[in-house]
């Protein structure tokens, strides 16, 4: 088994394995040093390869990168990346891989419920499938609707605010979760609400203290927003949203 | 931004030296701290390969640009994520421009439109091509010479993976080779590249 495993860097170094060989290898990855140290070895050498093909883009692509670039936030040393490559793992793949997996994600709304940063080794990895456990229906109704086919990360920032979607059409549910979203003034409380043509449907009050909130969501759903309400909530929005995230691609 | 005439030759030498751009790992550990002029002089490093390599994956130029911009954006964003101890900056910037281009390969194409084109001759042919065109073209004298140290289906294996996007199991189809095999080739072909560049 980990030899098996063992084998796979360079299929790994150069992304030649499946959606779920690398969330499962991404798994290994954590728990084997050598491994690791290998693939990096492999990775420099294939990216020679990529050097090797180098070519020349057309001119324009500078400006429209710096000029991309001056609007765009970078992320936090602290925050680990979300594994792109891994969230569409099939059910089919180990539990281990389903909760490792789980756990980069879900780490991310733990993190702030637990103040922790996502787990990066396999003791971080135990601690954080403890957490999601800890977090019990609602870990794993996250941990479902990131299997979801179909499930996609969106993210969206606002002054020092960062929100992340984890969001299933398929589904029809959504996981909301924030960083460092301002308490709402004494009286009054954050509102989430899924936004369409037609107007915005409630999804709950948010806490405060950005504990993550799994909802149900409409279909036809656009757009998700956050407003200030008078406390206990609003059957409709009575502000403007502060923080929207699209959900169009 | 005016090369004069067109030119094939990527812009970084590396006769002798292992690492292609010895300052870009000093520009990216600047650009993580925010700092735009040092993306734009990291730009000028990375731009050529990260488009060469995505448009070698995706073909079409359009979206090659547009992969291209993405890689290159997601570099300033993610650069505080970069650990310079842990491996070369071009190598960092390789493996996400890498990564990226096959998830957008793999995402347009559902699997059995992939299963279906692997077993047909258009996959085969797709090889030929690797072989001819893209070995053909790789100018810089040493990876051509360590490609060459490969056995053949060592370097089927590297090139059907690495330039076209193909996971094992697909190359192993083409080959028309067991997958355990090609998965141990694919990585004896890169273990003996590493030693032959002297990498890692």
């Amino acid at each position: 088994m980990s030899n098996e495993m063992a084998g796979l860097t360079g299929a790994y170094a150069v992304d030649a394995l499946t959606g779920p060989e690398r969330a499962e290898f991404e798994h290994h990855l954590a728990e084997c040093g050598e491994c690791a140290q290998e693939v990096r070895e492999l990775r420099e050498a294939a990216g020679m390869l990529g050097v090797a093909a180098a070519e020349e883009p057309p001119a324009e692509l500078k400006g429209r990168v710096l000029h991309e670039i001056a609007h765009t936030r970078q992320e936090p040393p602290t925050a680990q990346p979300v594994p792109i490559g891994t969230r569409k793992a099939r059910a089919t793949s180990r539990l281990a891989t389903r909760l490792a997996v789980a756990a980069s994600v879900v780490g991310i709304g733990l993190a702030a419920v637990f103040g922790v940063a996502a787990w990066q080794s396999q003791q971080e990895l135990d601690q954080a499938q403890q957490r999601i456990e800890q977090a019990g229906e609602r870990g794993a109704e996250m941990a479902r609707l990131l299997h979801a086919p179909d499930a996609r990360i969106m993210h969206a920032s606002e002054g020092g605010a960062v929100a992340t979607a984890i969001v299933s059409a398929e589904l029809g549910k959504v996981v909301f979760m924030s960083e460092h979203m301002p308490a709402a003034p004494e009286d009054k409380v954050h509102q989430l609400w899924a936004i369409n043509e037609q107007g915005a449907t409630s999804m709950g009050v948010l806490t405060g203290g950005d504990v993550p909130v799994t909802a149900d969501m409409p279909g036809d759903t656009t757009k998700l927003g956050v407003t200030t309400e008078p406390a206990g909530g609003s059957q409709q929005p009575t502000t403007d949203p502060f923080m929207l995230l699209s959900l169009r691609a | 931004m005016d090369d004069g005439p067109q030119s094939a030759e990527p812009p970084l030498g590396w006769a002798g030296q292992p690492q292609p751009a010895p300052d870009a790992r000093a520009l990216l550990v600047e650009v993580a701290k925010g700092n735009e002029a040092a993306f734009e002089q990291l730009y000028e490093l990375i731009v050529r390969p990260v488009f060469g390599l995505v448009r070698r994956l995706l073909r079409d130029a359009a979206q090659s640009e547009e992969v291209t911009q993405e890689v290159l954006v997601e570099v300033w964003r993610t650069a505080t994520h970069y650990r310079p101890e842990k491996g070369g900056a071009m190598t960092w910037v390789l493996t996400l421009a890498h990564r990226r281009a096959v998830d957008r390969v793999r995402a347009e194409q559902s699997a059995a439109d992939r299963e279906a084109k692997v077993g047909s001759r258009s996959g085969a042919r797709a090889f030929d091509e690797v072989s001819e065109s893209v070995l053909g073209r790789l100018e810089q004298r040493q990876v051509r010479r360590c490609m060459s140290t490969l056995t053949e289906l060592q370097r089927e294996s590297v090139l059907l993976t690495y330039y076209r996007g193909y996971t094992y199991r697909e190359a192993a189809e083409l080959v028309g080779s067991p997958t355990a095999t090609v998965k141990t080739r694919l990585r004896d072909g890169l273990i003996r590249l590493r030693d032959c560049l002297g990498v890692g």
